[in-house]
């Protein structure tokens, strides 16, 4: 329909429409390997988050997630990075804290 | 072959290699050499503006183990370790900090083994019969206003044991305009003017930061491109301290308004100079039980030792 702007699921698909993913009780809720790409994003506890692949500043992506850059350092795939580095595609950034007080 | 795509990484305004970190005050851009040059070169220049050694001087340096005192001892040993008049001894406390000290301890002997520097070691049950988690049961909310007067004393200690002249200590720009605030905030002028660097006339080891005017991202940086940085674990104590909200809002600002941290410093050093030789600086007498110097009638050690031991 004109103007109406579907979301797409994990698979692709848009909602509403048949997915064999999302409509296959053998694989819904399953990751399967997706050949889109995006980016990973280590925060300092280790946990993980996903946070797609549109190029980016890295301190853009950081103020995302609510980290303020002066009180991180970043690497993207192992080296460290200024804030104003442009990340994407399916780069690592590891989020490191500096300040651990005592 | 997955081909790689091409994202431009900024680079060193000196060399043109890629940068690891951007000074927010100038915009400029540093590579892991010329940060290290930087900081070496600005540390040298903190010590020699604001005198805080001098030939002969035995310096005590104050190693916890932690970012801040690594990079300290790493820069100070860069800087003197040729020098036959000055001798650097590094001194470190272990407060009995139950899963955070022993890992900090580690690193701190690992690197004295590494540069070869003397290494004095005291403990509080030593000093003073019980470890700071004993101390603090039931009293968690003051862990730092207690830990900062203990390890002040066993500090002192350590370096009056090693001879020193000077007892330099790894705070940096953002503890100092930390420290700037919350005096402010705590409406304590005395403690804003008060010089701990100051020459005592013998009376007590003068303190000094060479490290003061550096970042503490910057200070991270150089440890990472030196190889030296341990993701060590926070302090389990500092969850109570003001200072911890306080270091999270002036993040916040100097993000927004680059260049605030060191403002703060300008100002302390303009009110320091205005109330340099005025009343509202305390005058320095001896503490009545331990004649320790101090400007009231018992030095704040003697105090807590009288709250927490009778």
């Amino acid at each position: 329909m004109a103007g109406v702007v579907r979301h797409k699921d994990d698979f692709g698909y848009p909602a509403g429409m048949p997915s064999p993913g999302r409509d296959d009780p053998a694989l819904y809720g399953v990751r399967t390997p997706s050949t889109r790409t995006a980016m990973k994003l280590i925060l300092p506890d280790r946990t993980i988050r996903t946070v797609g692949s549109a190029p980016a500043p890295v301190e853009s992506i950081l103020k995302r997630e609510g980290i303020n850059p002066i009180e991180v350092m970043v690497s993207r795939n192992g080296k460290l990075v200024t804030e104003d580095t442009i990340a994407g595609g399916d780069d690592e950034l590891r989020v490191i804290r500096i300040s651990h007080g005592g | 072959m997955k081909k790689e795509p091409v994202r431009k990484v900024p680079c060193c305004s000196v060399c043109g290699e890629p940068a690891v970190i951007r000074q927010r005050e100038s915009g400029r851009h540093l590579c892991g050499a010329h940060l290290a040059a930087d900081i070496e070169g600005r540390v040298a220049a903190t010590i020699a503006s604001e005198r805080q050694v001098a030939p002969g001087d035995c310096i005590a340096v104050a190693l916890s183990g932690g970012k801040d005192s690594t990079a300290l001892l790493l820069l100070l040993h860069s800087l003197f370790s040729s020098r036959d008049d000055i001798r650097l001894v590094a001194v470190t406390v272990d407060e009995g900090i139950h899963g955070y000290r022993d890992e900090t301890l580690r690193s701190a002997e690992e690197l004295v083994k590494r540069l070869g520097v003397e290494h004095v070691t005291v403990s509080f049950p030593d000093l003073f019969g019980e470890t700071l988690d004993t101390v603090l049961q039931g009293r968690e909310e003051q862990a730092c206003s207690i830990c900062g007067i203990l390890r002040k004393k066993a500090l002192v200690t350590a370096a009056e044991r090693a001879g020193a002249t000077k007892l330099a200590t790894g705070h940096n720009l953002d503890d100092e305009a930390q420290s700037v605030l919350m005096n402010l905030l705590r409406g304590d002028l005395m403690r804003l003017v008060r010089n701990s660097g100051a020459d005592s006339g013998g009376r007590f080891i003068p303190r000094i930061k060479p490290l003061m005017y550096i970042h503490e991202k910057e200070i991270a940086a150089y440890l990472m491109v030196q190889g030296t940085w341990s993701d060590l674990p926070e302090c389990p104590y500092a969850v109570h301290a003001l200072r911890r909200e306080v270091r999270s809002m002036l993040a916040q600002i100097e993000y927004a308004h680059p260049g605030t941290m060191l403002r703060l410093m300008e100002n302390k050093k303009k009110v320091e100079t205005a109330f340099a030789g005025k009343p509202a600086r305390e005058p320095l007498g001896s503490c009545r039980q331990c004649g320790d110097p101090c400007s009231r009638d018992l030095c704040q050690f003697c105090q807590l030792k009288t709250t927490l031991w009778g």
